[in-house]
C-alpha cells in the first residue's frame, strides 16, 4: 500500500500542477482572442 | 525577453528532474515509515511555498488598498500580483491536502484527523478559496476592494497553520526546522529538501508570472473596452454650442 501511496501522491501532485497549467493556457488562448475581436 | 522565459523553463524542468532524482533515489530510507517518508520532499516544498505566495498576496492586497486612490494604475498591478499569487497558492496548498492524507493512510493508518495542523490548513484553503470566490463572482468596481480585505484578513490563519505543531500538541509530525530536540531531519535528508524546495520555487513563480500576465491582458482589455465604450456614448450624444 506504501507504494502505490508515494506513486499516487506524485503522480497527483503533478498532475494538478500540469492541470492548472493548463486551465492557464486555455484562459491565455480566450484573452488573445478577446483582445482581437476587440482590434 | 522571450529568450528569458525559455531558459527559465529549460532550467526549472532541469532542477525538477534532480528534484525527483534526489527525493527518488538519493534519500536514505526513512527507518521507521520506509519508502513512503519520500513524500514529504514533495509535501514540505508544497507546504513552504504556500506560505510563501499566500505572503506575495497578502502584501500585494496592502499595496493595493495603499494606492489604489493615488496610483490607479499601480494598484492594478498590485491586484494582479495578488490574484496570481493567492491562485498559485491554492494550488500548493490543494498538493499539500492531498500528499498529506497519502501519507497519513499508511503510517498513522487513517487518512484525516481533526488535529490543529490539519484542521488549520484546511481552514486556510477554505480562506483563499472564498477569495478567489470573491474575485469571480463579486460584481462592480468595489469587488478588488472587497478582495485585498479578505486577502489580508485570511493571512492571519497562515501563521496559525505554521506554529500550530509548536503551540499545540498534534498527531502531525514536530516541525522539521526549529522544532527543539527530538525533532528536525538528518542530516542526509537536506539536499533533496532543498533541490525539491529550489524547483518547486521555480516552477511556482514561472506558472504566477504566466498567470500575471494574463490578468495583465485582461485588465488592459477591460480599460480599452470602457474607454470605447466611452467615446461611442459622446459621439452620440447630441452636443449644442450655447447650451
Amino acid at each position: 500500500m506504501a507504494h502505490r501511496h508515494l506513486i499516487l501522491a506524485y503522480v497527483l501532485t503533478w498532475v494538478l500542477q500540469l492541470g492548472y497549467v493548463g486551465f492557464l493556457a486555455v484562459k491565455w488562448r480566450n484573452e488573445k482572442r478577446a483582445g482581437r475581436a476587440l482590434r | 525577453m522571450k529568450w528569458f522565459r525559455w531558459i527559465w523553463l529549460a532550467g526549472t524542468l532541469a532542477l525538477l528532474g534532480e528534484a525527483f532524482y534526489q527525493a527518488m533515489y538519493v534519500a536514505p530510507t526513512e527507518a521507521t515509515m520506509g519508502n513512503i517518508q519520500r513524500i514529504f520532499y514533495y509535501h514540505f516544498a508544497s507546504a513552504m511555498l504556500t506560505f510563501l505566495f499566500f505572503f506575495i498576496s497578502f502584501i500585494a492586497s496592502i499595496v493595493y488598498l495603499a494606492v489604489r486612490h493615488r496610483h490607479p494604475l499601480r494598484a492594478l498591478n498590485a491586484d494582479a500580483l495578488a490574484l496570481s499569487s493567492a491562485e498559485m497558492g491554492v494550488v500548493f496548498c490543494t498538493a499539500v491536502l492531498i500528499q498529506g492524507p497519502l501519507w497519513a493512510r499508511p503510517v498513522w493508518g487513517i487518512w484525516w484527523t481533526w488535529d490543529a495542523r490539519l484542521t488549520s490548513t484546511l481552514v486556510m484553503w477554505l480562506i483563499y478559496c472564498s477569495y478567489l470566490l470573491v474575485r469571480r463572482f463579486a460584481a462592480g468596481p468595489q469587488m478588488q476592494t472587497l478582495a485585498a480585505v479578505v486577502a489580508i484578513f485570511g493571512y492571519a490563519d497562515v501563521p496559525i497553520v505554521y506554529f500550530s505543531t509548536r503551540w499545540w500538541r498534534t498527531q502531525h509530525p514536530s516541525p522539521v526546522i526549529g522544532g527543539g530536540p527530538n525533532s528536525g531531519l538528518d542530516p542526509s535528508m537536506w539536499p533533496p529538501v532543498w533541490w525539491n524546495l529550489a524547483a518547486w520555487l521555480a516552477w511556482g513563480l514561472m506558472v504566477m508570472a504566466f498567470r500575471y500576465a494574463i490578468e495583465r491582458q485582461r485588465q488592459l482589455r477591460e480599460q480599452d473596452e470602457a474607454l470605447r465604450a466611452l467615446e461611442a456614448t459622446l459621439e452620440a450624444t447630441p452636443w449644442k454650442e450655447n447650451e
